[in-house]
């Protein structure tokens, strides 16, 4: 029987039984042209994993822009690429971590 | 068709002047009286490698016709008053992004449905205003099935040299009547100025010395942009005050510079006259044989005949009537013509001889009225 | 969290023009988001691409990507890219525009180029309503629905797009949203590689002038409107896709075998009939 256990969200994924198997998780860097964005949410709202929000601060046309949530090993990028495909304006990207 | 002398009609005569000067595409809709043109070019165009649609409207064959210039293909339509009516938004977008192409109408008795298959000459107005906005453009009419040929020959290559639409404005009767063509061996071809810039510096509507871009066709890597909307040079749209004002001058410039070698008419016995007639089209015919019995008579008759309607040959024909005491406009519609005449000639008295359509001018009837002036 | 200057795609973008002149919350830079990926995935030439579109806001996508692009009269794209594809057939042409330019003004347009089988792709962006103008009434505004000029609520019932299309013969004929940006990828990839005619119809949010005035005020309103109300029926009779019931229906309704374009046909003909000389 295999035994999993997550060492922490950060890191590999370990399972232990007749072959040792050792699984690094995906991540994701988020990348945002500030000066592009819109403020419509769709990335927000969208992300499965829900590690966007709109920003306090706003760009050149009065916009929030998204930005990372700061919160517990929860909410974690995993580079799933949603949120670039649904931004209408080209102003978001995602990159293998 | 074999260089040499043929007997064609002139709107069969028009289809093979197209097809001589390299016209390769052909859509259109039919409509009487110009659907002989159609019918000629669907069966002469795949012969010579060219493509004949059909489309389901005039609309769409003015549309068509756009898109085949812009993939690098010379391109005609043919229709009459009513499908020239429908085609004039679109006129008005070749204007704006100065595509080539050649629209022939050949008119009928109007306004409306009219006099599907009689003769009208009501669209002279049409084709110079009919589209939105301030432009110019250039519009031949031949009165004999040669001038039928020649003329849509001289139609492409001025459409090519200052990527303007051409109207060829022809009536039922010219292009009805049959007569000798003779075809000669090769024609004079003018093609659209190519780009000689490097594809990154190459800007699809700035224009050269003569006011007039090179252009540059789909698929060729220029990644141009294309667009009714005012654009700036680099054909992106710049829809504000000063774009504007530069484009649509550049546009009206362009033609009104170059009307010297754009104008061309006919002038029979100009030098020796006290009345002048000025026709074009088939009543021109006919006052060609009215003048010539006046002159028996005693009447000193000359006879300004327009190759060229628009632009219009307003210094040409301020000369011919600077000593003139009367002119004479004959012309089947209510008055059009005239009303440029009556603007141009500041000498003599203008007079209009209407017909509303269905009938061209009797040598008789502009004979008669030429015996009348003098009394 | 970066900051970045570029996008990925930007090769394929006139970047000179962004950001773009759509609304936030509007969908059709999502459209073409999967649009430019598609040409992406399957790395295509883009100087052997061209792009012809109408008037209205999808009508705008011809001015914001990096290929020759034809932004045309007010329903007559279909028509120009007729033109355009017959005098270069090996261009691969795409026809990007609204509901309104593609169906109301232009649906006869639609009709001819469908029935001849012309090699084109056409992508439609159905957003109910004649959005650049401020919010009119079009052919596939919803029974009931208020626009600027239906006050009152909509008199008239909507065209059922996927239905109309299969019925004027297109070879290909499917329907996703804005929110299916996965989807749209596989789908665009799938017509620019398919000879034929080819219709796609894409509903997407139109906040400002649509949305407001229907109570979806925001761009999310109408995409969650999506999440929850889609079903995806590969296959379904096009009949049944109407939008007038409880789940929108999507998905890959018609993919037909390829057979003989117009283009096809055409230069064959010109092959077959030999240089007759004089008539």
């Amino acid at each position: 029987m295999a035994n999993s256990k997550l060492d922490n969200q950060n890191s590999e994924v370990v399972i232990r039984g007749k072959f040792n198997v050792t699984i690094k998780p995906v991540r994701g860097r988020i990348y945002v042209i500030r000066d592009r964005c819109k403020g419509c949410g769709f990335c927000v709202t969208f992300c499965p994993k829900g590690v966007l929000e709109l920003s306090e601060d706003f760009n050149s046309k009065g916009y929030h822009y998204p930005i990372l949530k700061e919160e517990p090993p929860d909410k974690i990028c995993i580079n799933c690429g949603f949120c670039s495909l649904i931004c209408p304006e080209f102003a978001i990207f995602n990159e293998e971590d | 068709m074999n260089p040499g002398m043929h007997f064609l009609s002139g709107n069969i005569a028009c289809a093979e002047g197209a097809i001589a000067v390299g016209c390769r595409f052909f859509a259109g809709y039919p409509i009487t009286p110009s659907t002989e043109i159609a019918e000629h070019m669907a069966y002469r165009l795949p012969q010579v490698k060219g493509i004949y649609v059909q489309m389901e409207d005039e609309l769409a064959s003015m549309a068509a016709i756009i898109g085949a210039s812009w993939g690098g293909m010379k391109a005609m339509t043919a229709t009459s008053g009513p499908g020239f009516s429908l085609m004039q938004e679109n006129i008005g977008l070749a204007v704006m992004t100065e595509t080539p192409c050649v629209v022939v109408n050949v008119q009928r008795g109007a306004p409306s449905t009219g006099l599907p298959t009689l003769v009208g000459q009501g669209d002279v107005m049409q084709a110079r205003w009919g589209s939105h906005g301030s432009y110019e453009i250039i519009a031949l009419c031949p009165n004999s099935p040669q001038e039928c040929f020649d003329l849509t020959v001289r139609a492409f290559n001025l459409s090519e040299k200052y990527r303007v639409p051409v109207i060829l404005l022809m009536d039922e009767c010219v292009g009805h009547m049959y007569e000798r063509v003779f075809i000669p061996e090769e024609v004079e071809i003018v093609n659209r100025k190519k780009p000689l810039e490097d594809k990154r510096d190459y800007l699809p509507f700035l224009p050269k010395e003569d006011l007039v871009p090179e252009m540059a066709l789909a698929g060729e890597g220029f990644r141009i942009h294309v667009t009714g909307l005012t654009h700036d040079e680099r054909g992106y749209p710049a829809t504000n005050p000063e774009a504007h004002e530069k484009l649509v001058r550049r546009l009206c410039e362009k033609i009104r510079v170059n009307k010297k070698k754009i104008v061309d008419y006919e002038g029979v016995l100009l030098d020796d006259s006290d009345v002048l007639i000025v026709a074009y089209g088939a009543p021109s015919r006919t006052s060609m044989r009215a003048l010539r019995e006046a002159r028996k008579r005693g009447i000193r008759v000359g006879l300004f005949r327009l190759k060229t309607i628009w632009p219009f040959p307003e210094e040409e024909l301020r000369k011919a009537s600077s000593n003139v005491e009367h002119i004479v406009v004959p012309e089947i519609n209510y008055g059009q013509l005239v009303l440029e005449v009556e603007r141009v000639c500041k000498g003599g008295e203008v007079h209009l001889i209407p017909k509303m359509g269905g009938r061209v001018h009797s040598p008789r009837e502009i004979l008669e009225y030429l015996i009348n002036l003098n009394r | 969290m970066m900051q970045a200057q570029e996008h990925p795609l930007e090769k394929y973008l006139r970047v000179d023009r962004l950001p773009h002149v759509w609304c936030p919350g509007c969908g059709i830079g999502t459209v073409l988001g999967s649009y430019v990926r598609a040409i992406d995935r399957l790395g295509l030439d883009l100087d052997k691409m061209a792009m012809v579109s109408g008037i209205g806001c999808a009508g705008r996508a011809a001015g914001y990507v990096n290929m020759d692009s034809f932004h045309t009269t007010h329903g007559r794209a279909i028509p120009f890219a007729v033109g355009l594809k017959l005098a270069k057939p090996e261009l691969i042409v795409t026809v990007f525009s609204g509901d309104g330019d593609l169906f109301a003004i232009g649906g006869n347009h639609f009709i001819h180029a469908a029935r001849r089988n012309c090699d084109l792709k056409v992508i439609c962006v159905n957003n109910f309503n004649y959005g650049m103008t401020g919010g009119q009434l079009g052919p596939t505004t919803p029974l009931g629905a208020k626009t600027t000029t239906s006050p009152y609520g909509n008199l008239e019932l909507p065209l059922n797009l996927p239905y109309f299309a299969a019925s004027c013969g297109s070879s290909y004929v499917a329907r996703w949203t804005s929110l299916h940006a996965r989807n749209m990828i596989e789908c665009f990839e799938e017509i620019l590689e398919k000879k034929g005619f080819c219709f796609v119809e894409i509903l997407s949010p139109c906040p400002t002038v649509y949305g407001r005035r229907n109570e979806m005020p925001e761009g999310l309103d109408m995409m969650k409107l999506f999440k929850e109300r889609c079903e995806i029926r590969n296959f379904e009779d096009t009949s049944r896709v109407g939008l007038n019931q409880e789940k929108i229906i999507i998905g890959k309704f018609v993919d037909e075998e390829e057979k003989e374009t117009f283009e096809d046909r055409v230069y064959s003909l010109m092959e077959e009939v030999k240089w007759g000389g004089s008539r």
